[in-house]
Formats: structure tokens, C-alpha cells, sequence
């Protein structure tokens, strides 16, 4: 099918002079995704970081004084103190102010030592530094855990991730409002048969249709990006001692998934709309292509699928995926016979 | 448009269909459509609601396809993905409905529709400007079309179909719902139209329209049941009408006549004697004999014809 770029462009610049005289159409490409931009991050995250005292603790300064050492020794029922233990196996014992090398340690109380690699089960660990130790039944408390999250941290980074729902919602509910309007809204104005007497083709006026609502609803989702990592770093940068946006998984997910996100809303809004013939069910319908979205953005906000740089990626692909075959279903929907004799 | 010609293409500049017909979901708009409308002539199609009409123009229009049969417009199939682009942009349609984006200016409409039919810029603008002075809208070529009254619009929907200078023109309704003074200044356009020698095709339920505009008109009810110029439908269905205007009426007048060979009926109301005649040229001398070697005084001879709501009724009724 013949396929003219500059018909499309035709019609993508007549959607935007209708866009600009329709106050409802600006509100929504303007005022939500500003909402959802900096409102919804300090509403979430000023909470959370005002807990926090400050960054994360460092290693704590133990100063330890070790007179001694041993290596690859079994110890058992001991009390030990200012010792160096590399490579050994203890058992029942008591042991302060020690550094621990890749030791096995079992039904123990540890307190003010240098624990690094090794494994710990059962035991008690205090006012200690671990890095890289196995902990298996074992409590930790008022130590420095290497290459761990604090508590502020974990609940801030919780906190982002389900932001960036919110994020992925904003070219996934846009084009509900805005392809009611500019679908439905040919139908009401009976716009469409005089239309779809010029010599265009089906797919020229899809196309044109559809990358009308695309690209103003992406552009403002990149646009509002920028004001939401500086919001979302100058909140949350006292408490991790560190700025987190934007990092892979948000920028996988607002530059690739959410362009995707977009097209499938785009092309279930283009469906949907032939099927009604109010703006209204074509808004409250198309809304509906958000549910699988949350749903999955839920599961991995749950940990059931880790939410990783790669698995947004994945997700993009899958969805695309799906856009291809909506795609294919609204190239047969949006026919002008179709159109002329169904849509009424 | 810089398309390949198509195998279907004929020489002929005129608009014909053969067997013409369009089902939807087993119910048949158009059955069986043969028409051939010649280059500048003003075809009306008349018919009930339901008849047919607008399938067939948007069949023409090469905007939904023939379930069998086939139309050709300039040579161009319609039916012909290749010619169906072609078609579009030697057409100019005014559909039922003006159905113009409200909220974009009279300006605006026209110059969309301008560029989607690729007509040049410095062609388009001067066009666009034409078409809005000549229809009394320059003044308001920059308000927004959801302020305009009907008839503004419609006349807008008229300046839209012709923007690209179509060969061919499909009216559809073009009077419709205005009111008397609106309607007058489309029909004058369109027979200023008319004098420009476009080929008009006009769907319409005013038969003063029809009669006023049309060189020929055919009766739709999904079939073709009569075709024909307005004056040879009436003498075809009603024949010719003579009427006898009398000074003094001698007594047996109006029997006396109907003798008279080719003379068909008569009718006496007052002094006036309407007479249906096969050919009035040959009768008409033998009637005004007859009445004068009666005793009869003739004041005038007039010949006339049944109006086309007449004729328009009489092929409704009797289904052609």
C-alpha cells in the first residue's frame, strides 16, 4: 500500500492546529504529565528522605588491637578477643574486637569485628563490618554491611520504581484523551468521508492519525523527564549521599518501553474507536489498555520478575511485539469502506 | 499524482457505469445501475431516502467498491486500486453532511484540503481566495468554522469540493436544510458551475432544483426506473399538454375533440380546455378548427407540461 510522508505530515499538522484550539486536549498533554512529573516525586519521596538522618554509615572504626593470629584452625566452646582468625572453623564460641577471614562460624556471638568473606549460621553479629559474608540464620544489628542498601535507601529506590509506573502511565493514558478526540471526533464532525475523498491512502491516514497523538505524547514524556531527575535527585540526594537518576532501568524504561507503551494505547484507542460512537466510552475504554501495564509493573514492583535494565528491555520487546500485531488488526479496521458504512 | 496508467484506462471524458450494484449484509442499495453521463452535463439523481443516491455517488467516488458491476470515471475503474487514487483527485464531493473541522478557521479547512489534493502553494492560496470571495466568506475566512450558520458552511463544504478544480462534481444534497435565501446562493453557484462546463452529478430531493439545474435526470429506487431530460419525462409519462383559452364555449366541446386523432383526453375548467396531445404541432391546428367550425371563439393556444413533482410521483408509484 502506498505509503506518502508528505500526506502524512499533511495531516499530523492539521491534528496539531485542531490540538492547539482544543483546550481540553492541551490540559492533558501539558498539565498531566507535569503532575505526574513533580508533584507525584515530592509527594512520595520528601517523606521518605526526611526520615533519613543523612547518607548511608561508612564502615564503622573499629580500631581493633590484634595481638595474635590463626590459620585454618577448628575452634570450639571459646572466648576469643583481638585475634586474627584467617581460614578457620569455629564453633560455640565468643569472639570481640577479632577480624574474621574466610572463616566458618557457627552458634556464635560476634561483636566489634572485621568479618570479611566466610559464612555465618546461627549466630549474632554486632558493631561489626561484614563484606562478602554468607549469613544464614544469623542477626545482624548496628553493623556496616558492604555493598548493601541502607533502610532509607531501599524504601527511596522502592519509591522510584513504582514511579516509574506512574511514568510509563503518562504515554499510556494520554492517547486515550486525545484519540477519542481526534478518531471520534471525525466521526461526530462527519469530517471523515469528505477526508477520506482526497486521494490519501488507508494506511497514510493511520499513519497520520496515529503519529499525531505519538509524537506530542512522547515528546512530553522525554520533555518532563529532565525536571524529574533534578526533582527527584535534589530530594533524595541528602538522604544516599548520592544522585540515583537517572540510571539504566529509567532510562530503558522512559526511552524505550514507554514509546512503546504509547503505540499499543494509540492503536487500542484506534480500534476501540471504531467500534463506539462517543468520545466518552472511547475515553473510558481505551483507559483500560493501562491494566495490563500496572499489572505488570506490580509484579515486578513485587520482586516476582526482578525490575533490571534488561527486563524493561524485554518487556519493550514484548510489547512492541504486541503493538505490530495491533498494528495489523487496526490497518484492517481503519479501512475507508469499513469506515464509511460502519462507523456511524 | 505521477501514477503508472492503469490497464483499464479508456479515452472517454465522462462518467459511465455498467450493472452497477452495491449489497450491504444482503440488503441492496444499488441494483443493476446503467448510466452514462457525458462531459459538462449536470446529472441529477432523484430518488427516495434509501434509494440509493449517496451509495452511488460514494461508489463514483471510488470511496466503497461495487459488489458487482463496474464504474468507470474519466476511463478509470473504480473498482481499480490503481485508478481509485486518480479518481479522488479528479473528483470533487460534497457529502450530505459540510462536515468541516469546527475549530480550525474556513481558511484553515480549505488550505488542509488543498494540500492533501497537492495542489501548489501560490495556486492554492490564489484558489482559496477565489472560492471565499465569490461565496461571500473572505470577510470571515479567519473565524473558526463552529461559528458559522449552516448555510456558511455548506457553502464552505462547496468551496472545500472545489478547491483542487475537480473535472468532475458529486452534489450530494447540496440545498439541504438551508433556508430559502442560502439555498438560492448555492443553486446560483452551482449554475454558475454549470456554465464552466464541469461535469456535475447532483443528488437531490428538491425537484426545482433538479429542474432548474439538471440537463438530465434519472429516478433512483435502486433501480434506474426513468431517465431523461425533465421535459421528456414529463411527455414520456404524461404526454404533452395543450390548453385552449375561449372567448364563448360551444356546447360539446370538450367530447368533440377527443375525436380529434392523437388528441388523448380533455378537460373543461371554465373557459379553459386542457387537452393531452401525442404531437401538438399536428393537433393543435385541428383543435382550433374544430372549436372555431362549432361556433367557438379562441382567445389563446398555450402549450404546457406536467411538472416534474408530477412526473417525479407518477415513476415512484408505478415503480418506471
Amino acid at each position: 500500500m502506498i505509503l506518502r510522508w508528505d500526506r502524512v505530515g499533511i495531516i499530523v499538522q492539521k491534528e496539531f492546529s485542531e490540538f492547539r484550539r482544543n483546550k481540553y486536549i492541551l490540559y492533558s498533554l501539558v498539565l498531566m504529565p507535569i503532575i505526574f512529573a513533580t508533584v507525584l516525586p515530592a509527594i512520595y519521596l520528601i517523606p521518605v528522605s526526611s526520615m533519613s538522618e543523612g547518607p548511608a554509615n561508612g564502615p564503622l572504626d573499629l580500631d581493633l588491637n590484634l595481638s595474635s593470629s590463626m590459620q585454618g584452625e577448628y575452634l570450639s566452646d571459646v572466648v576469643l578477643s583481638n585475634i586474627s582468625l584467617v581460614d578457620c572453623t569455629v564453633q560455640n564460641a565468643i569472639i570481640s574486637n577479632c577480624r574474621l577471614e574466610n572463616c566458618t562460624v557457627e552458634g556464635s556471638l560476634v561483636e566489634g569485628s572485621d568479618i570479611i568473606g566466610g559464612g555465618f549460621t546461627d549466630s549474632f553479629v554486632q558493631q561489626s563490618n561484614l563484606d562478602g559474608t554468607d549469613l544464614v540464620g544469623t542477626t545482624v544489628q548496628d553493623s556496616f554491611l558492604a555493598g548493601q542498601p541502607s533502610d532509607t535507601e531501599t524504601a527511596i529506590l522502592l519509591l522510584l520504581n513504582i514511579l516509574l509506573i506512574f511514568f510509563i502511565l503518562i504515554p499510556t493514558v494520554i492517547p486515550t484523551v486525545v484519540a477519542s478526540y481526534t478518531i471520534v471526533g471525525e466521526k461526530i464532525n462527519r469530517s471523515l468521508e469528505p477526508l477520506l475523498a482526497t486521494p490519501t491512502t488507508d494506511l497514510e491516514l493511520l499513519v497520520g492519525k496515529a503519529a499525531s497523538i505519538f509524537i506530542p505524547c512522547v515528546l512530553v514524556t522525554w520533555a518532563v523527564f529532565l525536571p524529574f531527575v533534578i526533582i527527584v535527585n535534589t530530594i533524595t540526594e541528602p538522604a544516599l549521599g548520592y544522585s540515583p537518576m537517572p540510571d539504566a532501568i529509567w532510562i530503558a524504561g522512559v526511552f524505550l518501553l514507554s514509546p512503546m507503551v504509547c503505540g499499543m494505547s494509540i492503536l487500542s484507542n484506534v480500534i476501540i474507536s471504531s467500534r463506539v460512537t462517543d468520545v466518552r466510552s472511547a475515553q473510558q475504554l481505551g483507559s483500560l489498555v493501562v491494566l495490563p501495564i500496572v499489572a505488570l509493573f506490580l509484579i515486578m514492583a513485587m520482586g516476582l520478575i526482578p525490575l533490571t535494565a534488561l527486563n524493561i528491555v524485554f518487556l519493550a520487546l514484548v510489547v512492541l511485539i504486541i503493538d505490530l500485531a495491533m498494528l495489523n488488526l487496526a490497518r484492517r479496521t481503519f479501512r475507508r469502506e469499513e469506515i464509511l458504512v460502519n462507523w456511524k | 499524482m505521477g501514477l503508472p496508467p492503469s490497464p483499464s484506462v479508456k479515452a472517454n471524458e465522462m462518467i459511465e457505469t455498467v450493472d452497477l450494484t452495491r449489497r450491504f449484509d444482503g440488503l441492496v442499495a444499488v441494483e443493476g445501475l446503467n448510466l452514462r453521463i457525458e462531459d459538462g452535463e449536470v446529472f441529477g439523481l432523484l430518488g427516495p431516502n434509501g434509494a440509493g443516491k449517496t451509495t452511488t455517488i460514494r461508489m463514483l467516488s471510488a470511496l466503497i467498491s461495487p459488489t458487482s458491476g463496474s464504474a468507470f470515471i474519466d476511463g478509470l475503474d473504480v473498482s481499480h486500486r490503481q485508478d481509485q487514487l486518480r479518481i479522488r483527485s479528479m473528483v470533487g464531493l460534497l457529502p450530505e453532511s459540510p462536515g468541516l473541522y469546527e475549530s480550525l478557521s474556513a481558511w484553515q479547512n480549505l488550505e488542509f484540503y488543498g494540500k492533501m489534493y497537492g495542489v501548489p502553494t501560490s495556486e492554492r492560496q490564489a484558489r482559496i481566495k477565489q472560492l471565499l470571495t465569490t461565496l461571500e466568506l473572505w470577510d470571515r475566512r479567519d473565524d473558526a468554522v463552529s461559528g458559522f450558520s449552516k448555510g456558511m458552511k455548506q457553502k464552505v463544504s462547496i468551496a472545500r469540493a472545489l478547491v483542487h478544480e475537480p473535472r468532475y462534481l458529486f452534489l450530494d444534497e447540496p440545498t439541504s436544510g438551508l433556508d430559502p435565501q442560502a439555498a438560492l446562493t448555492v443553486r446560483q453557484y452551482i449554475m454558475e458551475l454549470r456554465g464552466e462546463g464541469r461535469t456535475i452529478l447532483l443528488n437531490t430531493h428538491n425537484l426545482d432544483d433538479a429542474h432548474r439545474l439538471c440537463d438530465r435526470i434519472g429516478v433512483l429506487r435502486s433501480r434506474l426506473l426513468a431517465i431523461g431530460s425533465p421535459d421528456e419525462l414529463a411527455d414520456r409519462f404524461f404526454g404533452r399538454t395543450t390548453m385552449v383559452r375561449m372567448v364563448s364555449i360551444p356546447k360539446g366541446v370538450p367530447e368533440a375533440v377527443l375525436k380529434v386523432p392523437g388528441v388523448l383526453s380533455s378537460e373543461l375548467n371554465g373557459n379553459e380546455l386542457t387537452l393531452r396531445v401525442e404531437d401538438p404541432s399536428v393537433q393543435n391546428p385541428l383543435i382550433v378548427d374544430l372549436i372555431i367550425s362549432m361556433g367557438g371563439k379562441v382567445e389563446y393556444v398555450e402549450q404546457g407540461r406536467r411538472g416534474l413533482e408530477d412526473v417525479y410521483l407518477k415513476i415512484i408509484e408505478g415503480g418506471g
